[in-house]
Protein backbone atom coordinates (compact mmCIF):
# COMPACT_ATOMS: atom_id res chain seq x y z
CA UNK A 1 0.00 0.00 0.00
CA UNK A 2 2.70 2.75 1.39
CA UNK A 3 4.69 1.60 -2.26
CA UNK A 4 1.96 3.88 -4.07
CA UNK A 5 3.48 6.73 -1.67
CA UNK A 6 7.14 5.63 -1.01
CA UNK A 7 8.45 3.83 -4.12
CA UNK A 8 11.98 4.59 -3.65
CA UNK A 9 12.09 3.48 0.13
CA UNK A 10 10.82 -0.05 -0.54
CA UNK A 11 12.72 -0.50 -3.49
CA UNK A 12 15.97 0.75 -1.27
CA UNK A 13 14.50 -1.86 1.36
CA UNK A 14 14.31 -4.63 -0.46
CA UNK A 15 17.70 -4.01 -2.10
CA UNK A 16 19.03 -3.55 1.91
CA UNK A 17 17.36 -7.09 2.31
CA UNK A 18 18.94 -8.54 -0.57
CA UNK A 19 22.64 -7.15 -0.31
CA UNK A 20 23.02 -8.46 3.62
CA UNK A 21 21.21 -11.84 2.85
CA UNK A 22 24.39 -11.63 -0.18
CA UNK A 23 26.93 -10.49 2.37
CA UNK A 24 25.34 -13.16 5.07
CA UNK A 25 26.36 -16.31 2.71
CA UNK A 26 29.26 -15.10 2.01
CA UNK A 27 30.61 -14.85 5.25
CA UNK A 28 29.24 -18.98 6.09
CA UNK A 29 31.61 -19.25 2.64
CA UNK A 30 34.55 -17.63 3.16
CA UNK A 31 34.48 -19.98 7.04
CA UNK A 32 33.89 -22.78 4.53
CA UNK A 33 37.45 -21.99 2.51
CA UNK A 34 39.82 -21.40 5.40
CA UNK A 35 38.59 -25.00 6.81
CA UNK A 36 39.46 -26.15 3.71
CA UNK A 37 42.90 -24.66 3.95
CA UNK A 38 43.84 -25.94 7.34
CA UNK A 39 42.73 -29.66 6.27
CA UNK A 40 45.60 -29.51 4.16
CA UNK A 41 48.06 -28.66 6.75
CA UNK A 42 51.18 -31.61 6.68
CA UNK A 43 50.87 -32.68 10.01
CA UNK A 44 53.88 -34.70 10.19
CA UNK A 45 55.71 -31.90 8.91
CA UNK A 46 54.53 -29.32 11.65
CA UNK A 47 55.91 -31.81 14.42
CA UNK A 48 59.17 -32.28 12.44
CA UNK A 49 59.27 -28.57 12.53
CA UNK A 50 58.37 -28.34 16.09
CA UNK A 51 60.90 -30.96 17.39
CA UNK A 52 63.93 -29.21 15.99
CA UNK A 53 62.61 -25.84 16.79
CA UNK A 54 62.23 -27.08 20.53
CA UNK A 55 66.37 -28.95 19.94
CA UNK A 56 67.42 -24.93 19.20
CA UNK A 57 65.64 -23.35 21.82
CA UNK A 58 66.87 -25.96 24.57
CA UNK A 59 70.45 -25.43 23.24
CA UNK A 60 69.99 -21.87 24.14
CA UNK A 61 68.86 -20.92 20.88
CA UNK A 62 65.75 -17.85 20.18
CA UNK A 63 62.91 -17.76 17.69
CA UNK A 64 63.90 -14.71 15.70
CA UNK A 65 60.17 -14.13 13.52
CA UNK A 66 59.77 -11.94 10.74
CA UNK A 67 57.30 -11.18 7.86
CA UNK A 68 55.91 -7.93 5.86
CA UNK A 69 52.48 -5.95 6.22
CA UNK A 70 49.90 -8.14 8.34
CA UNK A 71 52.56 -11.17 8.28
CA UNK A 72 54.48 -8.83 10.22
CA UNK A 73 51.71 -9.25 13.14
CA UNK A 74 52.12 -12.73 12.53
CA UNK A 75 55.58 -12.75 13.21
CA UNK A 76 55.21 -10.43 16.90
CA UNK A 77 51.83 -12.73 17.37
CA UNK A 78 54.39 -16.61 17.24
CA UNK A 79 56.92 -14.50 19.30
CA UNK A 80 54.94 -13.25 22.06
CA UNK A 81 53.50 -16.62 22.11
CA UNK A 82 56.56 -18.25 22.58
CA UNK A 83 58.06 -15.47 25.18
CA UNK A 84 54.38 -16.44 26.90
CA UNK A 85 55.73 -20.27 27.47
CA UNK A 86 59.30 -19.23 28.65
CA UNK A 87 60.82 -19.28 25.64
CA UNK A 88 63.44 -16.16 24.60
CA UNK A 89 61.96 -14.86 21.12
CA UNK A 90 61.36 -11.52 19.20
CA UNK A 91 60.01 -10.16 16.12
CA UNK A 92 62.01 -8.48 13.43
CA UNK A 93 59.28 -5.76 13.02
CA UNK A 94 59.15 -4.31 16.46
CA UNK A 95 61.03 -1.54 15.90
CA UNK A 96 59.89 1.24 13.36
CA UNK A 97 63.35 3.16 14.07
CA UNK A 98 65.19 0.09 12.54
CA UNK A 99 62.65 -0.60 10.06
CA UNK A 100 62.82 2.64 9.06
CA UNK A 101 66.35 3.49 8.98
CA UNK A 102 67.58 -0.06 7.01
CA UNK A 103 65.24 0.89 4.72
CA UNK A 104 65.94 4.50 4.20
CA UNK A 105 69.45 3.83 4.12
CA UNK A 106 69.65 0.80 1.80
CA UNK A 107 66.43 -0.17 0.92
CA UNK A 108 63.35 -2.68 2.39
CA UNK A 109 65.14 -5.56 1.11
CA UNK A 110 67.49 -5.81 3.70
CA UNK A 111 65.47 -5.26 6.46
CA UNK A 112 65.57 -8.55 7.82
CA UNK A 113 69.04 -9.34 6.83
CA UNK A 114 70.62 -6.42 7.86
CA UNK A 115 69.01 -6.83 11.61
CA UNK A 116 70.24 -10.48 11.59
CA UNK A 117 73.58 -9.59 11.00
CA UNK A 118 74.55 -8.00 14.63
CA UNK A 119 71.38 -10.47 16.06
CA UNK A 120 71.58 -13.77 14.57
CA UNK A 121 73.01 -16.87 16.45
CA UNK A 122 73.91 -20.53 15.40
CA UNK A 123 71.66 -21.52 17.68
CA UNK A 124 68.65 -19.49 17.08
CA UNK A 125 65.79 -19.96 14.99
CA UNK A 126 64.67 -18.12 11.81
CA UNK A 127 60.82 -18.36 11.50
CA UNK A 128 59.60 -16.22 7.97
CA UNK A 129 56.30 -15.46 7.54
CA UNK A 130 55.06 -14.43 3.76
CA UNK A 131 52.17 -14.82 1.89
CA UNK A 132 53.94 -15.05 -1.22
CA UNK A 133 56.82 -16.61 -0.94
CA UNK A 134 58.76 -14.21 -2.42
CA UNK A 135 59.61 -11.00 -0.72
CA UNK A 136 63.21 -10.11 -1.62
CA UNK A 137 63.46 -9.16 2.28
CA UNK A 138 62.25 -12.65 3.27
CA UNK A 139 64.34 -13.96 1.01
CA UNK A 140 67.34 -11.99 1.89
CA UNK A 141 66.74 -12.64 5.88
CA UNK A 142 66.71 -16.48 4.83
CA UNK A 143 69.68 -16.22 3.49
CA UNK A 144 71.69 -14.09 6.21
CA UNK A 145 70.18 -17.03 8.54
CA UNK A 146 70.96 -19.71 6.76
CA UNK A 147 74.69 -18.34 6.59
CA UNK A 148 74.59 -17.52 10.44
CA UNK A 149 73.94 -21.57 11.04
CA UNK A 150 70.72 -20.56 12.07
CA UNK A 151 67.77 -23.47 11.83
CA UNK A 152 65.45 -21.38 8.53
CA UNK A 153 61.91 -21.93 8.83
CA UNK A 154 59.09 -20.81 6.38
CA UNK A 155 55.36 -20.51 6.05
CA UNK A 156 54.10 -19.24 2.78
CA UNK A 157 51.36 -19.07 0.43
CA UNK A 158 50.67 -19.37 -3.23
CA UNK A 159 52.74 -21.51 -5.20
CA UNK A 160 55.50 -21.52 -2.69
CA UNK A 161 57.21 -18.48 -4.69
CA UNK A 162 61.16 -17.88 -4.14
CA UNK A 163 61.05 -19.79 -0.86
CA UNK A 164 60.17 -23.07 -3.35
CA UNK A 165 63.92 -22.58 -4.69
CA UNK A 166 65.86 -22.61 -1.40
CA UNK A 167 67.12 -26.18 -1.28
CA UNK A 168 68.52 -25.52 1.95
CA UNK A 169 65.80 -24.40 3.76
CA UNK A 170 64.97 -26.66 6.57
CA UNK A 171 61.26 -26.48 6.57
CA UNK A 172 58.80 -25.33 4.81
CA UNK A 173 54.73 -24.69 4.56
CA UNK A 174 53.28 -23.83 1.48
CA UNK A 175 49.48 -22.77 2.14
CA UNK A 176 48.44 -23.63 -1.69
CA UNK A 177 45.98 -20.36 -2.02
CA UNK A 178 46.23 -17.00 -3.66
CA UNK A 179 43.68 -15.20 -1.57
CA UNK A 180 45.54 -13.55 1.02
CA UNK A 181 43.15 -13.20 3.93
CA UNK A 182 42.22 -17.05 3.63
CA UNK A 183 45.97 -17.74 3.48
CA UNK A 184 47.22 -15.49 6.75
CA UNK A 185 44.18 -17.83 8.69
CA UNK A 186 45.90 -20.66 7.72
CA UNK A 187 49.15 -19.19 8.88
CA UNK A 188 48.07 -18.59 12.23
CA UNK A 189 46.94 -22.17 12.44
CA UNK A 190 50.12 -23.42 11.33
CA UNK A 191 52.34 -21.40 13.69
CA UNK A 192 49.87 -22.36 16.50
CA UNK A 193 50.02 -25.98 16.06
CA UNK A 194 54.01 -25.53 15.88
CA UNK A 195 53.60 -23.97 19.11
CA UNK A 196 51.69 -26.46 20.61
CA UNK A 197 54.17 -29.04 19.56
CA UNK A 198 57.52 -27.10 20.70
CA UNK A 199 55.34 -27.18 24.08
CA UNK A 200 56.53 -25.12 27.35
CA UNK A 201 60.21 -24.36 28.69
CA UNK A 202 60.44 -26.87 31.91
CA UNK B 1 50.97 -35.68 19.06
CA UNK B 2 49.94 -36.14 15.42
CA UNK B 3 46.03 -37.15 17.12
CA UNK B 4 46.22 -34.17 19.47
CA UNK B 5 46.87 -31.83 16.98
CA UNK B 6 44.31 -33.70 14.51
CA UNK B 7 42.05 -32.93 17.46
CA UNK B 8 43.09 -29.44 17.51
CA UNK B 9 41.91 -28.33 14.16
CA UNK B 10 38.42 -30.09 14.36
CA UNK B 11 37.80 -28.26 17.46
CA UNK B 12 38.91 -25.10 14.98
CA UNK B 13 35.71 -25.95 12.32
CA UNK B 14 33.58 -26.89 15.33
CA UNK B 15 33.75 -23.65 16.49
CA UNK B 16 34.80 -20.99 13.56
CA UNK B 17 31.39 -22.79 12.21
CA UNK B 18 29.46 -22.45 14.96
CA UNK B 19 30.45 -18.92 15.62
CA UNK B 20 29.97 -17.52 11.43
CA UNK B 21 26.55 -19.55 11.07
CA UNK B 22 25.38 -17.85 14.46
CA UNK B 23 26.66 -14.31 13.92
CA UNK B 24 26.27 -13.88 10.55
CA UNK B 25 23.47 -11.54 10.56
CA UNK B 26 25.19 -9.48 13.09
CA UNK B 27 28.46 -9.43 10.55
CA UNK B 28 26.59 -8.02 7.85
CA UNK B 29 24.90 -5.34 9.78
CA UNK B 30 28.52 -4.67 11.68
CA UNK B 31 29.74 -4.32 7.95
CA UNK B 32 26.80 -1.71 7.08
CA UNK B 33 27.21 0.52 10.23
CA UNK B 34 30.76 0.37 9.31
CA UNK B 35 30.16 1.22 5.60
CA UNK B 36 27.86 3.88 6.72
CA UNK B 37 30.55 5.08 9.13
CA UNK B 38 33.55 5.26 6.36
CA UNK B 39 31.10 7.26 4.06
CA UNK B 40 30.49 9.57 6.13
CA UNK B 41 34.13 10.22 7.07
CA UNK B 42 34.81 8.08 10.29
CA UNK B 43 37.73 6.88 10.82
CA UNK B 44 38.29 3.26 12.42
CA UNK B 45 40.38 3.02 16.08
CA UNK B 46 41.74 -0.43 16.63
CA UNK B 47 42.88 -1.43 19.96
CA UNK B 48 44.71 -4.86 21.68
CA UNK B 49 47.20 -5.63 24.23
CA UNK B 50 49.22 -8.21 24.52
CA UNK B 51 49.00 -10.84 21.49
CA UNK B 52 45.60 -8.75 20.68
CA UNK B 53 48.17 -6.07 20.03
CA UNK B 54 49.32 -7.84 16.88
CA UNK B 55 45.69 -8.33 15.60
CA UNK B 56 45.03 -4.43 16.03
CA UNK B 57 47.68 -3.65 13.56
CA UNK B 58 46.94 -6.35 11.74
CA UNK B 59 43.03 -4.72 11.45
CA UNK B 60 44.80 -1.48 10.86
CA UNK B 61 47.11 -2.59 8.08
CA UNK B 62 43.86 -4.34 6.36
CA UNK B 63 41.85 -1.23 5.79
CA UNK B 64 44.62 1.06 4.54
CA UNK B 65 46.54 -0.71 2.83
CA UNK B 66 44.45 -3.37 1.32
CA UNK B 67 46.17 -6.42 -0.12
CA UNK B 68 43.32 -6.86 -2.54
CA UNK B 69 44.57 -4.32 -5.69
CA UNK B 70 41.57 -2.09 -6.04
CA UNK B 71 40.37 -2.10 -3.33
CA UNK B 72 39.80 1.07 -1.48
CA UNK B 73 41.86 2.35 1.55
CA UNK B 74 40.06 3.24 4.11
CA UNK B 75 41.23 5.31 7.34
CA UNK B 76 42.64 3.16 10.27
CA UNK B 77 44.80 3.37 13.03
CA UNK B 78 46.27 0.78 15.82
CA UNK B 79 46.62 2.86 18.78
CA UNK B 80 48.03 -0.68 20.46
CA UNK B 81 51.90 0.66 19.55
CA UNK B 82 51.11 4.09 20.41
CA UNK B 83 53.85 4.66 23.41
CA UNK B 84 50.34 6.90 24.75
CA UNK B 85 48.22 3.67 24.40
CA UNK B 86 44.17 3.71 24.46
CA UNK B 87 44.54 7.05 25.97
CA UNK B 88 45.32 8.54 22.56
CA UNK B 89 42.27 8.16 21.97
CA UNK B 90 40.38 10.44 23.96
CA UNK B 91 42.11 13.12 21.50
CA UNK B 92 42.12 11.88 18.63
CA UNK B 93 38.55 10.33 18.25
CA UNK B 94 35.32 11.86 17.76
CA UNK B 95 31.27 11.14 17.39
CA UNK B 96 31.13 9.63 13.74
CA UNK B 97 34.38 7.01 14.22
CA UNK B 98 34.67 4.15 15.11
CA UNK B 99 36.52 1.69 17.86
CA UNK B 100 37.05 -1.95 17.65
CA UNK B 101 38.64 -3.51 20.63
CA UNK B 102 40.05 -6.76 20.34
CA UNK B 103 40.55 -9.33 23.56
CA UNK B 104 41.43 -13.08 23.11
CA UNK B 105 40.11 -13.63 26.94
CA UNK B 106 37.27 -11.36 27.98
CA UNK B 107 38.51 -9.40 31.21
CA UNK B 108 41.23 -7.47 29.35
CA UNK B 109 40.99 -3.87 31.40
CA UNK B 110 42.44 -1.82 28.96
CA UNK B 111 40.33 -3.10 25.85
CA UNK B 112 37.33 -2.19 28.64
CA UNK B 113 38.94 1.29 29.03
CA UNK B 114 39.19 2.04 25.59
CA UNK B 115 35.48 1.16 24.53
CA UNK B 116 34.33 2.66 27.68
CA UNK B 117 36.37 6.11 25.92
CA UNK B 118 34.75 5.54 23.24
CA UNK B 119 31.48 4.98 23.80
CA UNK B 120 31.71 8.60 26.03
CA UNK B 121 33.37 10.14 22.85
CA UNK B 122 29.94 9.19 20.83
CA UNK B 123 31.73 6.76 18.73
CA UNK B 124 30.58 3.44 17.22
CA UNK B 125 31.89 0.27 19.21
CA UNK B 126 32.85 -2.76 18.32
CA UNK B 127 34.19 -5.72 20.75
CA UNK B 128 35.88 -9.15 19.96
CA UNK B 129 36.41 -11.13 22.40
CA UNK B 130 36.75 -14.45 23.91
CA UNK B 131 34.56 -16.70 26.68
CA UNK B 132 34.10 -14.42 29.51
CA UNK B 133 32.00 -11.33 30.20
CA UNK B 134 30.01 -9.17 27.51
CA UNK B 135 31.95 -6.15 26.70
CA UNK B 136 30.29 -2.90 26.55
CA UNK B 137 29.40 -2.07 22.96
CA UNK B 138 27.11 -1.42 20.46
CA UNK B 139 28.44 -4.60 18.28
CA UNK B 140 29.44 -7.45 20.61
CA UNK B 141 31.24 -10.55 19.09
CA UNK B 142 31.96 -13.34 21.72
CA UNK B 143 33.86 -16.77 20.77
CA UNK B 144 32.92 -19.75 22.85
CA UNK B 145 36.28 -21.24 23.45
CA UNK B 146 38.95 -21.44 26.37
CA UNK B 147 41.51 -21.88 23.78
CA UNK B 148 43.20 -18.42 23.21
CA UNK B 149 44.38 -19.22 19.67
CA UNK B 150 40.97 -20.58 18.59
CA UNK B 151 39.51 -17.27 19.89
CA UNK B 152 42.27 -15.01 18.35
CA UNK B 153 42.09 -17.20 14.71
CA UNK B 154 38.34 -16.76 15.01
CA UNK B 155 38.64 -12.93 15.51
CA UNK B 156 41.00 -12.90 12.47
CA UNK B 157 38.61 -14.94 10.09
CA UNK B 158 36.26 -12.17 11.74
CA UNK B 159 38.30 -9.02 11.08
CA UNK B 160 39.04 -10.21 7.32
CA UNK B 161 35.31 -11.16 6.71
CA UNK B 162 34.46 -7.52 8.31
CA UNK B 163 36.95 -5.52 5.82
CA UNK B 164 36.45 -7.68 2.93
CA UNK B 165 32.42 -7.56 3.06
CA UNK B 166 32.30 -3.90 4.24
CA UNK B 167 33.28 -3.00 0.54
CA UNK B 168 30.20 -4.98 -0.53
CA UNK B 169 27.96 -1.81 0.55
CA UNK B 170 30.43 1.11 -1.26
CA UNK B 171 28.96 -1.04 -4.20
CA UNK B 172 25.63 0.10 -3.60
CA UNK B 173 26.13 3.64 -2.32
CA UNK B 174 21.94 4.05 -2.04
CA UNK B 175 22.22 2.08 0.94
CA UNK B 176 24.51 4.25 2.76
CA UNK B 177 22.89 7.84 2.10
CA UNK B 178 23.00 9.63 5.01
CA UNK B 179 19.91 9.40 5.75
CA UNK B 180 18.29 11.57 8.40
CA UNK B 181 16.13 9.87 10.90
CA UNK B 182 14.89 13.22 12.43
CA UNK B 183 14.31 15.13 8.88
CA UNK B 184 10.55 13.74 8.10
CA UNK B 185 7.21 15.00 7.81
CA UNK B 186 6.29 13.63 11.04
CA UNK B 187 7.92 12.54 14.29
CA UNK B 188 9.83 9.45 14.60
CA UNK B 189 10.15 7.14 18.00
CA UNK B 190 14.37 6.52 18.37
CA UNK B 191 15.81 4.81 21.00
CA UNK B 192 18.99 6.95 22.91
CA UNK B 193 22.51 4.94 23.06
CA UNK B 194 24.89 7.83 24.13
CA UNK B 195 24.57 11.20 26.07
CA UNK B 196 26.98 13.66 26.29
CA UNK B 197 25.12 16.38 28.18
CA UNK B 198 22.40 18.26 26.45
CA UNK B 199 23.48 16.08 23.37
CA UNK B 200 22.48 12.09 22.37
CA UNK B 201 22.98 9.98 19.46
CA UNK B 202 20.08 8.09 18.59
CA UNK B 203 19.38 5.04 16.61
CA UNK B 204 17.09 3.73 14.28
CA UNK B 205 17.10 1.16 11.94
CA UNK B 206 20.72 1.24 12.26
CA UNK B 207 20.93 4.68 11.26
CA UNK B 208 22.20 7.18 14.46
CA UNK B 209 22.06 10.21 14.60
CA UNK B 210 22.92 13.35 17.12
CA UNK B 211 19.95 15.43 18.46
CA UNK B 212 19.52 17.81 21.35
CA UNK B 213 17.29 16.69 24.62
CA UNK B 214 17.31 19.66 26.43
CA UNK B 215 13.60 20.35 25.97
CA UNK B 216 12.83 16.22 27.96
CA UNK B 217 13.42 15.76 31.62
CA UNK B 218 15.98 12.79 32.59
CA UNK B 219 16.62 11.11 29.83
CA UNK B 220 19.14 8.29 29.86
CA UNK B 221 20.66 5.66 27.73
CA UNK B 222 18.30 3.02 26.60
CA UNK B 223 14.98 5.74 26.50
CA UNK B 224 12.56 5.81 23.61
CA UNK B 225 12.04 9.17 22.78
CA UNK B 226 10.05 11.12 20.10
CA UNK B 227 11.85 13.58 18.20
CA UNK B 228 11.93 15.68 14.95
CA UNK B 229 14.32 18.04 13.45
CA UNK B 230 17.23 17.34 15.41
CA UNK B 231 15.18 17.85 18.84
CA UNK B 232 13.77 14.89 21.37
CA UNK B 233 10.27 16.29 21.96
CA UNK B 234 8.89 13.79 24.27
CA UNK B 235 10.09 10.71 26.68
CA UNK B 236 8.25 7.59 26.12
CA UNK B 237 6.86 6.01 28.72
CA UNK B 238 8.55 1.68 28.80
CA UNK B 239 5.09 0.33 28.11
CA UNK B 240 4.83 2.46 24.96
CA UNK B 241 7.80 0.78 23.51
Amino acid sequence: MTSFLYPFLEADESDLAAVLADVQASTVQKGRDVIELRRQIDLEAVIACGEAIRARLERGGRLIAFGNGGSSTDAQDVAADFLASGWPALALTNDAATITAVANDVGQENVFARQLIPLGRTDDVALAISTSGSSRNIVAGLEEAHRRLMLTCAVTGGDGGRLRELAWLDHLFVVRNDYVPRVQETHATIYHLLHRVVGARS
Amino acid sequence: MRPALAERLVERERILGAFLAAEQEAIALTCLALARAFSRGGTLFVFGSGAAATDAAHVAVEFVHPVIVGKRALPAVSLANDPSGSATLGRLGSPGDIALGIDHGGDDPNVSVFLEQARARLLLTIALTGAGPPACADHVFVVGSGDAHIVQEVQETLYHVLWELVHVFFEHPGLLDDRCITCGDVAVEARIVALNGATAVIERDGLREEIAVDLVDAVGVGDLVLCHAGVALEKLQREHA
